[in-house]
Formats: C-alpha cells, structure tokens, sequence
C-alpha cells in the first residue's frame, strides 16, 4: 500500500495573520435553466487564531462557502486561498492531502461511518495516512467530551448528541490548523452545545487553531471573536466581538429590507 | 490496511446484503464445481467404459461390417493355426431375451473365454469356472432378476448354469458372460473382435484375416486411451462454455448490484474522502469488498457444488454407472473459488472506479442518485452500431465457410452471437427506456403500474441487467428449443430417405437371399424386395407394421440382422432428447442466475426506495399497489427479456442449422411462445419476496427524517 503524500505545511501569506482569504468566489449548480448561484462573488478574510462565525438566513450559501473552505467542493470561479494554497489550483492528491492533514471538519449530523466503532472512526483519519495518533491528546478529547466510556459501540448505538461529540474528536484529533464546522450544535441539547462549544473556543484559545462555524443561533454566535454576515451568495458585513444583542439586530436589518444595502 | 478492515468490516456488518450482492455468483461457482466435479468422476466411469481392450492382448482383429458368424469363426481357426499364437478369444457380443426367475427380459450378453489372460475374470479367481453351460452374472443383475450361483436362466432357449456372479460391467444393463460355444449357439450374437496372445506377426495375421483391420495390442489401447481423452476434453469443452456463460451473466448481475448498493452508501465513501482518503484508498475498498463478496460467494457457491455433485455421483453409483469412489478434485474446488473472487472483482471494477471519483460533498448530502447519471449516449450507440455491424457480417459469412469447415462456421456463428450480447449489454439501458416509454399508455389508468414504468425508465441500467441476463438465458434455450426442432426433423428425413422402407437386411449377411425374399414374400403380412444391396420389407397392405415384425422375425434364421426405421429413429429421438435434456439443464444455470438476478435487483431497489413507495402509499396507493408495482417492473423487465431473447436466440437456432447444413423447416413457434411466457410468469413469481416487503413499508416512514 502506497503511502499517500503528505501536505506540505502552509505558508501564511493569504495576508498578514489572515488564515483563509476567498477572493470573488462563485459556485453555480446545474446547467441551464435551473442553474442556482449558491455563491455570488463572495469575498471574505477569516483571520488566523480566530473564532469566526458564519451567519446568514437560510439558502445564502454558508454551506457552500464552508466546502470551498474546506477544500471538500471546488468553485465554479475566483480564488479560495488557505494560508498561500489556491485550493482551485490543487490537483486532487494534493487537496486530499490537506484536507487530511490540516483541516478537521464537523457537520450537522456527525456523519461517522456506520460500520466502525466511535474508536476507529476517530482514529480513522491517522489510519488513511498510515499514522498512529496521539495517544494522549486523543485521551484528553475523549474525557474532555465524555465519550471515553463510549469508544467501542456503533454508532448506531450512541445519542445523536454522542456521535457529533465523536465527530468532533476526530476532526480534533490531527490538530489541524483550521477547524471548520456546519451547524456543529444543531443536533444537540443546550448543555452538550455549550460543552461543545467551549471547547472550539479552546481550540482557539488554548492551542492557536483556527475556527469557522456555521450556526444560526445568536447565542452560540456570542462565543465567537467575530461573525460574518451573507446574503444572497455575498458578504454582507461583520460583527466584531459580537453579543447575543448585535448579532440578532444586524440579522434584522439583513432580512428586512430586500435589496437594499447590497 | 485500513482499506481492508474497512471493506471487510462492511461485509460482516451487513452479511445478508454482501450475500444477496453474491447470490449470482455464488450459483455460477457452485454450476462451475458441480461441472468439474462431475467431468472428474465421469472421467473413472469413460475409462472403463471405453478401455476395452484386455492388457494382455498382442493383437486385435476387428471384422469389417457384418461378417457371417462362420467366416469370423474360419479367421479365428487360421490366426490360432499361425506360428507364435499362444491364445485366441473371439468376443461376441448381442441383446438377448433371457428368461430368470420366470421374467423374460433383454440381456446383454458377451462372450468370455472363462479363463486365461483374455478373460474378464482374470482378476476374481473366486468367481467361475465359465464353462460352456454356464453364465457369469453381474452382481446388480443378479440382484434384479433375483438369482444366484446355481440357479438356472434360459437365454435364447438354451438353459444356462449360473456359474457365478462377479466382475462384470454393468452400465446400468442387465448382463452376462457366456462361453464362446454358447453364444454361438444362441445366436443374435455376431463376433464383434477377436483378441490374439502371442508373439506373432502382424502381416501374417493380415494374410489370414481378409479385410478384417488388424491391429497391435498397445496401439489399440493406445487409440482407446486417445477416444476417451477426446471424449473427455469435448465434455470438459462443453461444460465450460456452459459455466462461463452462467459465470458472465453472473458478472453481469453483480455488477448492477454492487452499482445499487454502492449509489446507496455514496455517503459514507465521500465521508472517507472528507477525512482524508485518496480516491485510490477508496477505490480499493470497494475492490477489497468485492473480493470479500467474492470469497463469501464463492465458498458458499463450492460448497453447495460439492454437495450436489457427490449427490449426482451418488445417484450414478446406484445406477451402476459409475464404481469408483467419489473424486473430489481439491485444487479444481480452490480454482472455482479463485473464480468466483475474480468474478466478483471484475464485476465491481466499474463501480470500484466511480467510487474513487466520488465527491467529498457527498458525504453532506449534496448529492443525488448515482443511478440517475447520464450515460454516454453517443459513444455507447456507436460503439453497438460497429458491434451490431461486425456481428451481422459474421454470422453472413458463417453459413458459406461452413460449407468447407463447419468447426470454423459454427466458431463464426457463436462469434457473431457473442458481439450480439456485448451489443445488448451497450445498449440494454436504452432498449428498457424505449420499451418504458411504448408501455406508459398502458399504464396511464394505474398508480402503481405508472411508478412501475418511471422507475424502469428511471433506473434503466439495473432494468436493463435483469433485461441482459434474461434475454441470455431465454435466448439460449430458444436457439435449443429451435436447433432441437430441426435436427428432429433432419433426421426422420434421412432415415425416411436411406431407408425407403419399414425394414432392411443387407443382402451380404444372409447365405441365400433370393431363398429369403421368397420366404418371407410368401408371408401374407410381408412385402419383400430386392432393391440395390439390400432387402426392403413392407407390411403388405393392409396389415399393421406390428404384424410386419412378427412376421419377419418367425421367418428370418436366427442371428441375422434386421434394421427397423421405427428403431433407428426412436434411437435417434432418444439421443436427440437426452441431448435436449442436458442441454436445457445447462442454460437452465444461465436461467436461474437470471432470475436471481430479477430477485436481487427488485430486493435492493425496493430496500433502496422505502422512503419513496412509504410517501406514495401516504399519498393514498394501496399496499396491494405498491406489491403490483414491483410485480409490473419483474414483468416489465422480464418481458423485453424474452421477447429479445426468444427472437435472437430463434435467430440464432436457424443459423446454427444452416451452418450444420440441415432444413431449419417450420420453427417450434409454440413452444417458444410458452418458453417466453413462462419466463415472464416465473420472474413475476421470483419477485414475490420483494413484493412482500414493498407491501410491509409503513407509510409514516415517509414522512420521518433521513
Ligand atoms: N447540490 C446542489 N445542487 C443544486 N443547488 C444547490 C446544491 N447545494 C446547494 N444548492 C443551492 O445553493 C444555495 C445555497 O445553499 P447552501 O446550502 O449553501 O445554503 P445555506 O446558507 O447553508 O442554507 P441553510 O442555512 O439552510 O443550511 C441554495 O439556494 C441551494 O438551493
Ligand atoms: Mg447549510
């Protein structure tokens, strides 16, 4: 078995302390007469060691944007650059390999492979690079999260809440340089997101990571350093340092008037 | 590594799904060991049929033609009288009525010299002497008849001593050995060979043997041992064009449902790319799951090969065809698993490669059925058109090559067949959709029939190979079914032709011919005649053909030949029908993993649209709805099968006539319309385990969350 090639480690020059940077970004789905512009020239700078959220009323296009990022989708048009990397330009070998090694993922539903064990879907993205993980950071996620007594079910036989808390490990687990996740809290109750979510905001804090989260809800939007606005496949603005108050009024002025400020 | 573990944990977690993934191959393995398994034993059973010539015997001397008993009887006098002759056995051979235990049936009886190197009994001291008088029996013929040593039987009104009972070839016959003398005098018993121990010269036999062929000791051994290794590769040659056929389709079907079940977990293998797996990785793991299924498959498939096979032999044995112990050929069983693995890997590759080309974003849901991808349209048509083309050209010029080599023609025509089916497996999604959209008229005034016929249109290629196979299958027993009618036909002409009448006797085996013919003209039941070299009889108007064989056989001297056209041609029917039989019972295998496949492909696709037949029985269709639309799909499915399948293969039956030179005359269109509707109604019925579960599908399912 061949090993597969390793990313090489990231220049940080999408900008001074700019992590990711998207330049006149488009994706369009379909052909023809149903063709959707899910991304319309989006144009944003996610700063590195920072906790950024993505917001935006439904159908603007924060998950198509959160796969560019990640290097899961390719743009129909314009730059996504993480550190000095123009993803669009990469092959796939190579945008395999930094999906792999520098980005940690967590989607709405935990997405885990149904046939593995929590374990082994933790370990999964070591065991694809041929590597053994780190024993003790795995150990701290897990009781961190409190799946330690967990590891060996299905998930099939875990809560909704305990797959996404696994997930989360695993996305974790490479320390990846960018941790980017779509509506991580959704599937959980107040006290598993909060415990979540603390812990992404350790991910920043303490361990220099960089993060980028979806979510719709103002309260968890409160935790991160800064939230940046879409509508309709754009930017739409920023939120410094914001509160549960400020996000949910520049929400308002987003919905209210159509067309207008855009 | 990791690939591995994956792949095989996939196959255990789910293993009723790898096994229904299987279930095609795993019938064509088990026809594949059943035929090796089978071609061994009957390998024991040709050699001691067909090695007739005792190691013992320097030279044999075969009569040419029918030979009056006393001429072959003077040949045998000279070659004894010739200097180095040690011992000469003259075989007879003939159907005898025997009566024993107060039943009288037909016996095969030959003669046995009753002891020396030259006697079958050679090697069972404790059975005999054969003496004249005497009779050795078979064990099982003694068994039948219900005698035993010194019981008497009366064979062609001679009273015989049962002498012994032993090592006798049976086949399944009732037999017996008899002295020389004895056969002589019971007559119907012509010399067929006589064995010669000696050390002698072969031209001095020659110059007393006349136009009998004379022949050294090993050299004839030497020919026995080359028909049955001939024999044997035509079997073994047979039966593997038979097992690759179910083999294909097999491939066939696997690779349609590692399609279906593969576009169902596209989620889970984009995950695996989302956390990093190259598109090989991927790949791999469907090949490494493949050859697990194939493994499964194939040791399943052997297995059940074994059991049915020492079942077959068994029931051989106990028909007294077959006296060796079972062969159970281990490294022959190995191969059929290893083929089944590579089966099943060859299968996947298709699937095994979209896989690896598999989005990330899959994994989140932002893709849709892989099924419903567009398939090159252009290319495929192009590529059928030169394939349909070449395959047209081949089977024109098979029939005038046959004329000059009829192997080469009939190697031409099954050519010409094979790029016929590489055509149907191009094009097959495109005949379902064209065949979808001609019935949809039909089904305007039914739910369920309408769902049936969007669901073939829109999954066309899973249709379309259930289609393929089937038409396979049909179109193979359609050819037989033709072929069948026509060679039936060819041979009641011929024999209608060489003969010319109810009966014959050629004229060079009776002493007095005209004598003959008078007597038996003078017989009011006879109409006797001389015409060229041989003896025609009639019935004489007005009498039954019956009376006819009364009446020549009170007339004619006991041992002489009479050849009845009634018996030649039942002869002929017979093996035509026993052909037919084994025949039909090799595309039978084709036909059964057809119909597995109709099950599998239903089973999967309604496993995989459960949240779509659960929204539209909420919508108000009845389960008895959603039960018939599956039922419409098999028969929608099987329907374009048989008919393509009974056209071309009929096709195909008339050219492999006219490539054998025989009247193709008027096609069994009966019977082929019964092959195509039994068809039909059995794929229906083999989707009745689908239907079940479409009817179980609860319609709140529809309306609850992914
Ligand atoms: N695979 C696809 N094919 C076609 N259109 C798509 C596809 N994925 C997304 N879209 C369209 O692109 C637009 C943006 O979708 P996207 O999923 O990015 O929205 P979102 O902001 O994440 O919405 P939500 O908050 O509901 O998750 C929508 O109009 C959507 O219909
Ligand atoms: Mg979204």
């Amino acid at each position: 078995m061949s090993q597969p090639p390793v990313a090489p480690p990231l220049p940080t020059v999408a900008g001074p302390g700019l992590a990711a940077r998207a330049v006149d970004l488009v994706r369009e789905y379909g052909t023809g007469s149903s063709r959707v512009r899910a991304l319309d020239g989006l144009s944003v700078d996610l700063v590195e060691r920072r906790f950024t959220a993505v917001m935006g009323a439904s159908g603007s296009g924060k998950s198509t944007f959160l796969h560019c990022l990640a290097g899961l989708d390719r743009a129909t048009s314009g730059q996504m650059l993480l550190g000095g990397t123009d993803l669009g330009a990469l092959d796939d070998a190579a945008l395999t390999a930094i999906r792999r090694d520098r980005l940690g993922f967590v989607f709405q539903d935990g997405n885990l492979l149904p046939h593995l064990t929590a374990g082994e879907n933790i370990d999964l993205a070591a065991s694809l690079a041929g590597r053994r993980a780190d024993r003790a950071w795995r150990r701290e996620l897990v009781e961190r999260l409190g799946v330690a007594d967990r590891l060996r079910h299905l998930p099939s036989q875990l809560s909704g809440g305990q797959r996404q808390r696994v997930a989360v490990v695993r996305a974790l687990l490479g320390r990846p340089d960018l941790v980017v996740a779509d509506e991580p809290t959704g599937a959980l109750d107040s006290e598993a997101g909060a415990a979540l979510l603390a812990l992404l905001r350790a991910c920043v804090d303490e361990f220099g990571q960089t993060v980028v989260m979806v979510t719709h809800d103002p309260s968890a939007a409160a935790v991160t350093d800064e939230v940046v606005l879409l509508r309709d496949g754009r930017a739409a603005g920023r939120v410094d340092r914001p509160t549960r108050r400020t996000v949910l009024e520049r929400l308002g002025e987003l919905a209210a008037p159509a067309g207008v400020g855009a | 590594m990791i690939v591995a573990r994956t792949a095989l944990r996939s196959v255990l977690r789910r293993p009723r799904q790898a096994l229904l993934v299987g279930v095609a191959i795993t019938a064509a393995t088990a026809f594949a060991a059943v035929a090796l398994l089978v071609a061994a034993n009957a390998r024991v059973a040709l050699v001691a049929f067909g090695m007739v010539t005792p190691p013992a015997a320097d030279v044999v001397v075969v009569p040419r033609g029918d030979v009056a008993q006393g001429a072959a009887l003077e040949v045998a006098e000279g070659v004894r009288a010739l200097p180095g002759v040690v011992d000469v056995a003259v075989e007879h051979l003939g159907d005898v009525e025997v009566e024993a235990g107060g039943v009288t049936t037909t016996w095969k009886l030959t003669s046995d010299p009753g002891g020396g190197p030259l006697s079958a009994l050679r090697d069972a001291p404790d059975v005999g002497p054969l003496e004249p008088g005497g009779i050795v029996l078979g064990r099982r013929t003694a068994e039948r008849v219900g005698v035993d040593v010194g019981d008497t039987v009366v064979a062609g009104g001679h009273e015989l001593v049962v002498a012994g009972v032993g090592p006798v070839r049976e086949f399944g016959q009732d037999v017996g050995l008899v002295h020389p003398s004895d056969a002589v005098a019971i007559g119907g018993m012509p010399p067929v060979q006589m064995f010669v121990v000696g050390d002698v010269d072969l031209a001095a036999v020659r110059a007393v043997a006349g136009d009998a062929a004379v022949t050294s000791g090993p050299e004839q051994r030497d020919r026995e041992a080359r028909s049955v290794g001939d024999t044997l590769a035509g079997v073994l040659g047979g039966l593997s064009v038979f097992v690759a056929l179910a083999v294909v389709s097999a491939v066939v079907i696997v690779s349609s449902t590692f399609r279906i079940v593969l576009a169902r977990r596209a989620a889970e293998l984009a995950l695996l790319r989302c956390v990093g797996a190259t598109g090989r990785q991927v790949h791999r793991s469907v090949l490494a799951e493949a050859a697990c299924v194939g493994l499964l498959g194939g040791l399943v498939g052997t297995g059940a090969g074994l059991g049915v096979a020492a079942g077959l032999v068994a029931a051989a044995r106990a028909a007294d065809l077959v006296s060796a112990p079972f062969v159970a050929a281990p490294g022959g069983l190995v191969a059929c698993v290893a083929l089944s693995v590579v089966a099943t890997v060859a299968a996947a590759l298709p699937s095994a490669r979209a896989a690896g080309r598999t989005a990330p974003v899959v994994a989140l849901g932002a893709a849709r059925s892989s099924d419903a991808r567009p398939v090159r349209v252009g290319a495929r048509l192009v590529a059928a058109g030169a394939l349909t083309l070449t395959a047209v050209a081949t089977g024109a010029v098979a029939v005038p090559v046959a004329r000059t080599d009829q192997l080469t023609g009939l190697a031409l025509a099954a050519l010409s067949g094979t790029l016929v089916f590489a055509v149907l497996v191009a094009v097959g999604p495109f005949l379902v959709r064209w065949a979808a959209r001609a019935v949809r008229p039909l089904a305007a005034r039914s739910a369920a029939l309408r769902l049936a016929v969007s669901n073939a249109h829109r999954s066309s290629r899973r249709t379309a190979a259930m289609t393929t196979v089937l038409t396979l299958g049909v179109g193979l027993a359609a050819a037989l079914l033709v072929a069948v009618a026509g060679v039936t036909a060819d041979a009641r002409e011929s024999v209608v032709r060489t003969f010319g009448a109810d009966a014959l006797i050629p004229v060079d085996v009776v002493a007095d011919p005209d004598a003959l013919v008078a007597a038996l003209a003078a017989h009011p039941a006879v109409d006797a005649r001389v015409v060229g070299t041989d003896i025609l009889l009639d019935p004489a108007p007005g009498t039954d053909p019956a009376a006819l064989r009364d009446a020549v056989l009170d007339t004619v001297p006991a041992g002489t030949s009479v050849y009845w056209a009634g018996d030649v041609l039942a002869g002929i029917e017979q093996t035509v029908a026993v052909g037919q039989l084994v025949g039909a019972a090799m595309i039978g295998v084709t036909l059964v993993v057809a119909m597995v496949g109709v099950v599998v492909t239903l089973a999967l696709s309604v496993a995989e649209r459960r949240q779509e037949i659960a929204l539209v029985r909420a919508l108000g269709v009845s389960r008895a709805g959603a039960r018939r639309s599956v039922a419409a799909e098999a028969g929608l499915a099987s329907a374009v099968g048989a008919t393509l399948g009974v056209v071309l293969g009929g096709a195909y039956g008339v050219l492999a006539l006219r490539v054998l030179d025989m009247p193709a005359g008027q096609p069994p269109l009966v019977r082929l319309a019964l092959l195509g509707a039994g068809v039909v109604g059995a794929a229906v019925l083999a989707a009745a385990v689908p239907m079940r579960s479409a009817g179980r599908v609860e319609p709140a399912i529809g309306l609850a969350a992914r």
